[in-house]
């Protein structure tokens, strides 16, 4: 009986100390993740708009249902910019990104802000390619930390179809003239062995973009 | 000099991965870079440290019949404080280990140590053994994170690695898990093996 | 809610896409630890099933009903490893006192099965978004993808365990013998599963 009584009593102090513990961290930590979300929108809208424009975040109704858009203008002169979120379902996972166009809705900046894709495949849409090799790399300066995949978008017009271009290879190992060709016929290039997580960004931007741009165009 | 001997211990005699075959599942699944497994490799000794410590402390108070409850809730708990922190200052690897990082719980090595280890020596000893194990741990994803890294993507450290070379994608994938791991261990044995004067 | 094609692309993916074992690496401990014959293989794989569908349920109720609600989700891999370990004690103690025969076809397993990290992965994947809807699993959605994960891990190790039966007394090279070869034909196995990926029903779409 003692013995019993023991069993549960250990037992429930250790959970009740265990749980107490993990609360405090968990009171510790909560603001700094929540404030991670933000870091990573931050991180994203400065890498997809234009320098030196003006940043001011808007609201606009959509007109499904009663949802409302954030987007993010920038204004520089008399051109404005509007960049919002976009989330397709890829090949595992959802992939969210964020795109920056022009009224006209010429693409001027793309980021992937996150995605469960498969490593190796899918996952490769933010991979960040370093010029360096690793000998020479380390310590360095830092690179840029755009990735090859999101660069392309730059210039493309998500109002009329984008083509995707599976034969030419990836475009980091385009020469001028071969990136010049997919722009003339506003196309990207797969990603190798994962057309379904390039289809799934490139659906999202003739579908839902374009209704998002409209709702913001008003 | 005992200290010595441990970590050989850790890292090379009673290695938990390459020797023991323990701890599988992320061994596999989070070395396909790296950072990804250095990282993982961290938080686990970071786990296995702090519970070998706490239930070598609390070993004469647990009853014996519920141990293995205990354990798992010690160990379940810095699993979580693990996870919030590194959701808060690591974003990056947290997304990339992903679902791994709760699944430390289960690994077989931080009760497997519990059990056959903190309940039974003092704390001085476990925090070693816990350092030890870890160290042996992260060494073993290190290795092969490494070759799949190279072989797989053409990296390291996400630098580029040689100029020119095709990378084959098949060992970031899962298939190029299993191959890696089967040809490290494979040259593992083949060396303890001629140690030992076995020939084939 | 009970779509039909949704739950049938679970069961496929589950089962062949994302087979637990060959392509999410989880439960990888038993699957080589008890493959060696096709006998004990099949008793892992039936309890195996057995714990993740109740596993899944339970836990599931329990993040929706408790943990959601009153804003403790940091709490979810401590509850939950607890409600496995739980689960495990009743359901032994309940198959020896009431069914002793499958208690001895599944009795020696179901210790293991605790600390077999897929039945932990199916409760907290079980917990995340739906991948191929978008929203939270339903608890329809979650007990199918417990059971059909499952289901893709027995058949996983059925398959190991009839390819060891054979390979046991090959001239296998001394270095590579046991566990080695065992991650080769895994490799393998998992190369051939790999096929399955290229499986898209009902492909995304962005609208």
């Amino acid at each position: 009986m003692i013995d019993q009584l023991k069993m549960i009593v250990v037992l429930t102090l250790i959970s009740c100390v265990a749980a107490l513990l993990i609360a405090f961290t968990n009171a510790k930590t909560k603001d700094r993740i929540a404030r991670q979300r933000v870091v990573v929108q931050q991180e994203a809208l400065l890498q997809i708009m234009p320098a030196g424009v003006t940043v001011a975040e808007n609201k606009a109704p959509l007109s499904s249902a009663n949802d409302t858009l954030t987007y993010w203008t920038g204004v520089a002169g008399s051109d404005t910019v509007y960049a919002f979120k976009v989330a397709t379902r890829g090949y595992s996972s959802t992939i969210n990104y964020m795109i920056c166009t022009t009224a006209e809705g010429v693409i001027t900046g793309m980021a992937v802000m996150e995605q469960n894709e498969t490593p190796g495949l899918g996952a490769r849409v933010q991979e960040v390619l370093s010029k360096r090799l690793i000998w020479n790399g380390l310590g360095g300066p830092k690179e840029k930390t755009a990735s090859w995949f999101s660069e392309q978008f730059k210039g493309i017009s998500i109002n009329q179809p984008i083509a995707i271009d599976k034969t030419a290879g990836e475009w980091h190992g385009l020469d001028e003239k071969g990136r010049r060709r997919l722009k003339d016929k506003n196309g990207i290039t797969a990603i190798t062995g994962s057309t379904i997580s390039t289809r799934a960004i490139t659906n999202g931007l003739s579908t839902r973009a374009k209704t998002y741009l409209k709702a913001i165009r008003g | 000099m005992m200290i010595g001997q441990e970590i050989k211990r850790g890292i090379i005699d009673e290695n938990p991965i390459l020797v023991l075959a323990l701890g599988l599942c992320p061994s596999l699944a989070v070395s396909t870079s790296v950072q990804n497994g250095f990282g993982m490799g961290m938080a686990a000794t970071f786990v296995l440290t702090c519970s070998n410590v706490i239930i070598s402390l609390l070993r004469k108070v647990i009853p014996d019949k519920v141990r293995i409850p205990c354990f798992i809730v010690i160990i379940a708990m810095f699993v979580t404080i693990v996870q919030l922190v590194l959701k808060a200052y690591l974003p990056a690897l947290d997304k990339q280990l992903g679902i791994f990082v709760p699944l430390i719980v289960v690994n077989c090595i931080i009760l497997g140590r519990a059990e056959a280890y903190a309940s039974r020596n003092n704390v001085f000893k476990s925090l070693i053994d816990g350092l030890v194990m870890g160290v042996g741990f992260t060494f073993a994803l290190c290795i092969l994170s490494v070759i799949r890294e190279i072989l797989g993507s053409n990296k390291l450290l996400g630098f580029k690695f040689v100029p020119g070379f095709q990378p084959m994608t098949v060992f970031i994938l899962a298939p190029g898990g299993f191959f890696t791991i089967a040809f490290v261990m494979g040259v593992v044995r083949y060396i303890g093996n001629r140690k030992r004067g076995v020939r084939r | 809610m009970m779509n039909p094609i949704s739950l049938i692309e679970i069961s496929i993916g589950a089962i062949f896409i994302n087979n637990f074992v060959l392509s999410r690496f989880l439960g990888l401990c038993p699957f080589f630890g008890v493959s060696k014959k096709v006998s004990s293989a099949a008793g892992m794989g039936m309890a195996v099933i057995f714990v993740m569908t109740i596993a899944s349920s339970f836990s599931w109720v329990i993040f929706n009903y408790i943990l959601h609600p009153y804003h403790i989700e940091y709490l979810r891999t401590i509850v939950f490893i607890l409600v496995i370990a739980g689960l495990v004690q009743l359901v032994e103690m309940a198959l020896q006192k009431y069914s002793p025969t499958l208690y001895e076809s599944l009795g020696i397993f179901l210790p293991l099965i605790t600390t077999n990290c897929a039945v932990l992965g199916v409760a907290i994947i079980n917990t995340d978004l739906n991948q191929t809807t978008g929203s939270p699993y339903t608890f329809i959605e979650s007990l199918l993808n417990g059971i059909m994960s499952g289901v893709g891990f027995s058949l996983a190790l059925l398959l190991m365990a009839g390819i060891r039966e054979k390979t046991e007394f090959s001239p296998v090279p001394k270095a590579l013998e046991g566990l080695p070869i065992a991650f080769i034909t895994a490799g393998l196995m998992a190369l051939a599963f790999l096929g399955f990926s290229g499986l898209n029903f009902f492909p995304a779409v962005g609208g």
